[in-house]
């Protein structure tokens, strides 16, 4: 009896809502290993243009509309993406800066990571593909 | 990509763009103007849909990772004495040497102030328009040169702006232009990772503008101050120093904070202008928000004072024993019209706003608005006022902001 009780509330607690995990991710061959999350806000929020080592950073976003984009921005920024879209359009439309171009899908993020040792971008799964390393991982808020 | 830079592998051509549909209702009394900006069509008051709308559309071509061209236009309400060329708002080349420097080329937005630079796009601050006692009368672009250098630590991020360039701005009472030429700006910023952004500015630049209209009375005024009867005599020099401002240097200074983080918005900011193309003065706002989800009520307070006697002059008993009472009648009718001009120069007002914003999209919002200016006697420029009466106003407005 007091095993199945123990498997009831093992049980419980692993279902219920799940928080999603979002993976910072470059090409394998790129030479930064890790990134801190205060790294990640400066380069997706462009206060910084470079890696750790001074290579330029391309920087890419999955599309407007995509599902994932407010619980990614939320998780890096605290910020909701109506926030992050007026944090944006101060800095565009006054020339300061450019958000990060967008590609269309989790695949389209992996391919330009892939073949450009300079992108960074995000997916709202772990890669699996070895030509491709994970930086950070960033969880969703409660 | 043959030839392609490494890392970069295509060039990139990008399309944007901001909006505001806005409808006003103003009750100011007859003969006052309500607007936006005093380089807008002056109106007849009431209900309008022209004094926030406006469309802006801007490319960004990145060359490479060091260059970028960017060119905006924007359409909104403006004088029949603004030129075509006014809709262009950007038209610059930036080089981008390091993370750290960069250089622009062109016409640019005049980063003097916290909204400065980004006034037209109602989407990227909480109300419905910038404070009119503080922004209403600066120019939208400079073109010349910039140079800035950034530089971040500890999640602080510092940038220092110098702008040599020159602006111009028109307003539609007078159909003059005043050129800043050359303008010098140096813009100091520091922004934190915890929404805090300090911000200080100091412009110098030096006034054109055609004063052939002005002449005669600037010639009568030199001859009543000749007479070197006082204070009838700093009365007349006093109109004429503020009237005969081509080829004065004016200085700015501005500082202001803001911060936005968590369900708590607030800005303040504070100027003093000395010796502008307006006389003398100084103006300041402030303002503060909460955030409910999407919801975000404000409350906030501006005003602007000219350093301008807002008493018109009494020459006669003065004059009289020196030119006669003919000569003294004259004189008056003289010192009278050279008030008026100088109050056209002259704002002295506070407004009151109470506001909310509804953010029902992440691209696009709706804002509700409540102004209420008590403006001083003599102290309506911004209203355009010819009158010199005080003015008791409300303005209440309706906006859908968006970008895309």
């Amino acid at each position: 009896m007091r095993r199945a009780l123990t498997c009831f509330l093992a049980a419980c607690t692993m279902v219920g809502p799940t928080r999603a995990d979002y993976y910072l991710v470059v090409q394998a061959s790129n030479t930064q290993t890790s990134m801190t999350q205060k790294e990640a806000v400066d380069l997706f929020m462009s206060r910084r243009h470079v890696f750790r080592n001074g290579d330029a950073a391309l920087v890419f976003d999955l599309a407007r509309g995509h599902s994932e984009r407010e619980g990614f921005y939320k998780s890096l920024t605290g910020l909701s993406l109506a926030q992050v879209n007026s944090y944006w359009s101060r800095l565009m439309f006054s020339g300061e800066s450019r958000p990060p171009q967008e590609l269309a899908d989790e695949a389209a993020m992996l391919d330009m990571v892939k073949r450009n040792p300079n992108a960074l971008a995000w997916v709202p799964h772990e890669p699996t593909d070895k030509q491709v390393r994970t930086l950070l991982v960033l969880k969703e808020p409660n | 990509m043959a030839g392609a830079e490494p890392g970069f592998e295509v060039s990139d051509l990008h399309f944007s763009g901001f909006g505001t549909f806005g409808l006003t209702h103003s009750n100011a009394p007859a003969g006052t103007n309500f607007h936006r900006d005093m380089s807008e069509r002056l109106n007849q008051g009431g209900t309008r849909a022209d004094t926030d709308t406006r469309l802006g559309a801007q490319v960004n071509y990145k060359a490479s990772s060091q260059f970028e061209f960017v060119g905006q236009v924007v359409g909104a309400n403006r004088g029949a004495a603004q030129p075509p060329s006014d809709f262009l708002t950007l038209a610059f080349a930036a080089w981008r040497p390091s993370d750290d420097w960069t250089v622009r080329l062109g016409r640019m937005s005049t980063d003097y102030f916290l909204l400065a630079d980004y006034r037209h796009v109602g989407f990227a601050y909480p109300f419905v328009r910038p404070p009119i006692e503080y922004y209403s009368s600066l120019p939208y672009a400079a073109d010349g040169i910039d140079l800035t250098r950034a530089w971040r630590s500890d999640g602080i991020t510092w940038r220092l702006r110098g702008v040599v360039g020159h602006s111009r701005f028109i307003t539609d009472q007078s159909g003059t232009a005043v050129t800043l030429r050359p303008g010098y700006t140096l813009v100091l910023s520091r922004e934190d990772d915890d929404g805090l952004l300090l911000k200080a500015t100091v412009v110098r630049a030096r006034v054109h503008t055609d004063l052939a209209a002005a002449q005669p009375l600037l010639k009568g005024l030199g001859q009543i101050a000749g007479l070197g009867v006082q204070p009838v005599a700093d009365d007349a020099r006093t109109y004429a120093g503020v009237l005969s401002v081509d080829g004065q240097y004016i200085n700015y200074f501005s500082a202001g904070a803001g911060y936005d983080r968590g369900p708590w918005l607030a800005s303040l900011e504070v100027n003093r202008a000395a010796r502008s193309t307006a006389g003398s003065y100084g103006s300041a706002w402030g303002l503060v928000g909460h955030r409910w989800g999407a919801v975000t009520g404000y409350t906030g307070m501006s005003a602007i004072r000219t350093d301008q006697s807002r008493t018109p002059p009494d020459w006669r008993a003065a004059l009289t024993p020196v030119v006669g009472a003919a000569g003294a009648a004259q004189a008056q009718q003289l010192g009278m019209i050279a008030f008026s001009a100088a109050s056209q120069t002259n704002a002295t007002q506070r407004t009151f706003t109470l506001g909310m914003r509804w953010d029902f999209s992440d691209r696009a919002a709706v804002k509700l608005q409540w102004d209420r200016s008590r403006v001083d006697a003599y102290g309506g420029r911004i209203w355009s006022s010819m009158t010199g009466e005080p003015i008791h106003a409300n303005v209440e407005s309706a906006t859908l902001d968006f970008v895309f």
